[in-house]
């Protein structure tokens, strides 16, 4: 039924008044607080009920901030010239007001320094060729025969660049450098009065990798709020486009038998529930399984060939299996101080490739009085156990090689120590600058010695890093 | 006043607090008493009582029939302290009890504000018919505290009765929290707002409905027919300078139905909506 | 097998848990909750720039939501 209102904004200006004069009519007016640096809208300035009111302050106070944007410089390096990186990353955060919300991120990851390539050390140096190569030994004006990226059989002039390993140390490939661009988004909305449905996106764009992925998750509260069971599902596709072409796994290294692009995709699905147990504490427990299928090898990964008086006699591609299902089970709990909070979590994860692992991690937020620094130490535990197809060489086999194998070091087993402290400082309520400081230890839990003379080299060196990172975070 | 009510002050010392606090729940309490409709020594209960004869009200009430009166002319008779018999009718508990139009249009002769004779100080309320400040009772309250208290205080507070609030200055960490009806999926109200000075108030109250044959019937009534409003929003916060206008235009904006944004936005004030 | 039952073991106890009253607060009792530091949105971007370095060191990474799918590192 349509109802004829009073012009624009002439129904607020009558209620204002109306207001003072209920308001205004028996109190003394509300006195200006003293020590306040702003004025205050009084609201009551008639002192009978027939006077006009004065102007009141028409802007309410009330402030909301819609967009927080967090920005942050992360600075990762590893020990020993191994990779470091940069990556700028800024993320939004908009609030429609009406329960929906927005997030955004994009992040630049600039990537240099070196890679163990999976080969050991060895008491000869050792002589490869960058991923981009295609022969070992430069024939000096003579053409050679090569498989190109299309599985064609072609001669070519040379086309190479190699690197030696000196005696003794572990190999690694110093051509790493790249770029990573990634981009996320996610939006959620209020499906009912109790639920709430998020869906987002993510691309993820690198020289020799590109990837999209999508997800969308179901909320449901129960118990005035107090617990919330999530369920969703996620997909990611990616494409592998390695520098120099896609290895055939398995396949003797100095062959150079590469293919054309590969891909793999994954799904998978999630269970949680959020539970508030009290005024200071909440615990979130978190199923999920995911299935990866395609080419899941890392293709720059070679295997060394050692025999047995510990002499190296080639190399293979590694060769994974083209299906991997994971499992993992995830449980948070987080506790108010008085003067700020500690989290505690756990997490187990299993697959079907034989990698298992356990992590636990503590953070804790000290404030300040004034509640405008904050110190936040944090410390991280983690194990896992080697895939079943991990081993670091392989002993009198010859090339290409049957059944699975990987040296990658992240599919071996060890154990790794985060410690981690961040620093705060909160400008006002909008604006906050914050360092963090982390050191990541990695130690190989790995027993197997190589045979003959290659006893006594360390094949295990494990990961040295450290991570910087400078945050600036503020609202619009 | 069926939600908690409560004083934020701050303050270093506790006998203030405490002091303010036995203020502002003294005066809660009287406007309670004075003005609620369950209460058989009530202003209500008397005028009630009086059954269409002429009867005097003091000062305070006075200043809130006209403030009713005033209210009902600016919203075309939108809003209407006499629509509570409509209650006879309809029980909203989330059931699909809908009355029938019959029992609907029996109670329509007892509605209409302008039924009634209001020349200041008198009031002549027909037989049969009731009026309820319960649409404005709550904000009223607030303001009257935040009144009470702001005279004897200089330091920052709040005064919050269930949602309904009203602060005078901001507390020492910038600003007032506050978190709109609903919090958000990650815990934090995803509505938080800070509130430094001013007021904000709340109508509508999302568990009180029917639902039949897929319609749902909120509890916002239109005096002219006596039946829900279709088409509004489940709540509208709305920050005024006084929780009394803030709650005033929640309403008002209520009662537009699908138009509540609308509305609101031609107002100029600031608001958040829940459908 | 064994181990898949014993995951949804802390899920059956928090319902569980879930209903009994002296667990959860009443909406006018978030005031702790409500603060920055106990929701995890305002560390979303720490633990993204966390997992970017955990994801390419170790096999089995994640945190809470979906397991995350590899993309490339060094």
């Amino acid at each position: 039924m349509p109802v004829t209102l009073p012009p624009a904004g002439s129904a607020r200006r009558r209620l204002i008044a109306a207001s003072c004069a209920l308001l205004g009519a028996t109190a003394a007016r509300a006195q200006q607080p003293a020590d306040s640096t702003k004025p205050v809208a009084s609201g009551t300035s008639v002192s009978n009920a027939a006077s006009v009111p004065a102007p009141v302050e028409d802007a309410t106070p009330t402030v909301d901030r819609p967009w927080i944007l967090d920005s942050a410089i992360a600075y990762y390096r590893e020990n020993d010239g191994r990779v470091s990186s940069v990556e700028p990353v800024i993320s939004a955060h908009h609030d429609f007001g009406d329960e929906r919300l927005l997030d955004v991120s994009a992040s630049f990851d600039v990537l240099s320094g070196g890679s163990p390539n999976g080969a050991i050390p060895s008491r000869q140096p050792q002589t490869f060729v960058t991923p981009s190569g295609i022969a070992l030994k430069s024939p000096a004006g003579n053409p050679i025969t090569y498989t190109n990226t299309s599985g064609k059989t072609t001669s070519a002039l040379y086309k190479f660049s190699p690197y030696t390993v000196p005696a003794g140390t572990l190999p690694v490939d110093d051509s790493l450098h790249g770029h990573r661009i990634g981009l996320t988004g996610n939006y959620q909305r209020p499906l009912s009065q109790d639920s709430r449905l998020s869906y987002g996106g993510s691309v993820v764009d690198q020289s020799d990798l590109f990837s999209i992925g999508a997800n969308g998750k179901y909320s449901r509260d129960f118990f005035e709020q107090n617990t919330t069971v999530s369920a969703g599902v996620n997909g990611q596709l990616e494409s592998v486009k390695p520098t120099g072409g896609t290895p055939l796994p398995g396949t003797d290294y100095l062959l150079f038998q590469k293919l054309k692009s590969k891909s793999n995709h994954d799904f998978g699905a999630l269970l949680g529930v959020h539970q508030v147990i009290s005024r200071r504490w909440w615990s979130e427990f978190d199923l999920a399984i995911d299935k990866q299928l395609g080419y899941l090898n890392d293709p720059y990964d070679i295997i060394s060939i050692a025999n047995s008086a510990g002499s190296i006699s080639d190399y293979v591609f590694e060769r994974r299996p083209d299906d991997r299902s994971r499992r993992s089970a995830f449980l948070e709990n987080r506790y108010a101080l008085d003067r700020g909070m500690v989290d505690v979590s756990l997490r187990h994860t299993s697959d079907s490739w034989g990698v298992n692992s356990n992590t636990a991690e503590v953070r804790f937020r000290y404030w300040n009085p004034q509640r405008d620094r904050y110190l936040e130490p944090s410390f991280r535990w983690y194990k896992q156990s080697a895939a079943d197809f991990y081993t670091p060489f392989l002993t009198n086999a010859t090339a290409p090689i049957a059944g699975y194998a990987s040296s990658d070091q992240r599919l071996s087993a060890f154990h790794a120590l985060t410690f981690g402290v961040k620093y705060g400082v909160k400008l006002d309520d909008d604006r906050e600058f914050s360092v963090r400081v982390e050191e990541y230890r990695q130690t190989s839990d790995n027993r197997q010695t190589p045979p003959g003379v290659l006893q006594g080299l360390d094949l295990y060196p494990g990961i040295n890093a450290i991570f910087v990172q400078f945050g600036w975070r503020f609202a619009e | 006043m069926a939600s908690p009510c409560e004083l934020l002050v701050e303050s270093d010392r506790p006998e203030e607090a405490r002091e303010l606090g036995a203020l502002a729940a003294a005066e809660c309490a009287r406007i309670e008493r004075k003005f609620s409709r369950y209460r058989d020594d009530s202003v209500l209960a008397a005028i009630h009582a009086a059954a269409g004869r002429p009867f005097e009200v003091d000062p305070e009430t006075a200043q809130l029939l006209d403030f009713a009166a005033e209210c009902h002319a600016l919203s075309g008779g939108l809003f209407d302290i006499t629509s509570g018999v409509l209650r006879r009718a309809w029980t909203f508990d989330g059931s699909a009890r809908v009355p029938d139009a019959a029992a609907v249009a029996a109670l329509l002769p007892l509605v209409g504000f302008h039924r009634l004779r209001w020349r200041n100080p008198v009031l002549e309320l027909p037989a049969g018919m009731e009026i309820d400040f319960g649409g404005i009772g709550k904000e009223y309250a607030v303001d009257r505290v935040y009144d009470a208290v702001a005279m004897r205080c200089r330091r920052p507070f709040l005064v919050n009765f269930g949602g309904d609030l009203r602060a005078n200055a901001a507390p020492k960490s910038g600003a007032w929290r506050v978190g709109i009806e609903r919090p958000g999926a990650e815990r934090v109200a995803s509505k938080l707002l800070e509130l430094e000075h001013g007021a904000l108030a709340t109508s509508g109250d999302t568990r009180r409905y029917l639902e039949k044959d897929g319609v749902r019937y909120g509890h916002i009534l239109d005096p002219r027919d006596g039946w829900p409003v279709r088409g509004a929003p489940q709540s509208v916060t709305v920050a005024a300078s006084s929780c009394t206008e803030a709650g005033l235009l929640a309403t008002l904006a209520l009662l537009q139905g699908p138009g509540a944004r609308a509305f609101l936005d031609a107002e100029g004030v600031r608001y958040w909506v829940i459908d | 097998m064994r181990s898949r039952v014993l995951f949804l073991v802390p899920i059956a106890v928090l319902l569980a848990a879930a209903g009994c009253t002296s667990i959860g607060v009443k909406p006018w009792q978030r005031d702790l909750l409500s603060r920055e530091e106990m929701s995890t949105r305002s560390e979303s971007l720490d633990r993204k720039l966390d997992q970017h370095v955990y994801v390419c060191k170790e096999a089995a990474s994640g945190g809470s939501g979906f397991i995350q799918g590899e993309y490339g590192c060094p």
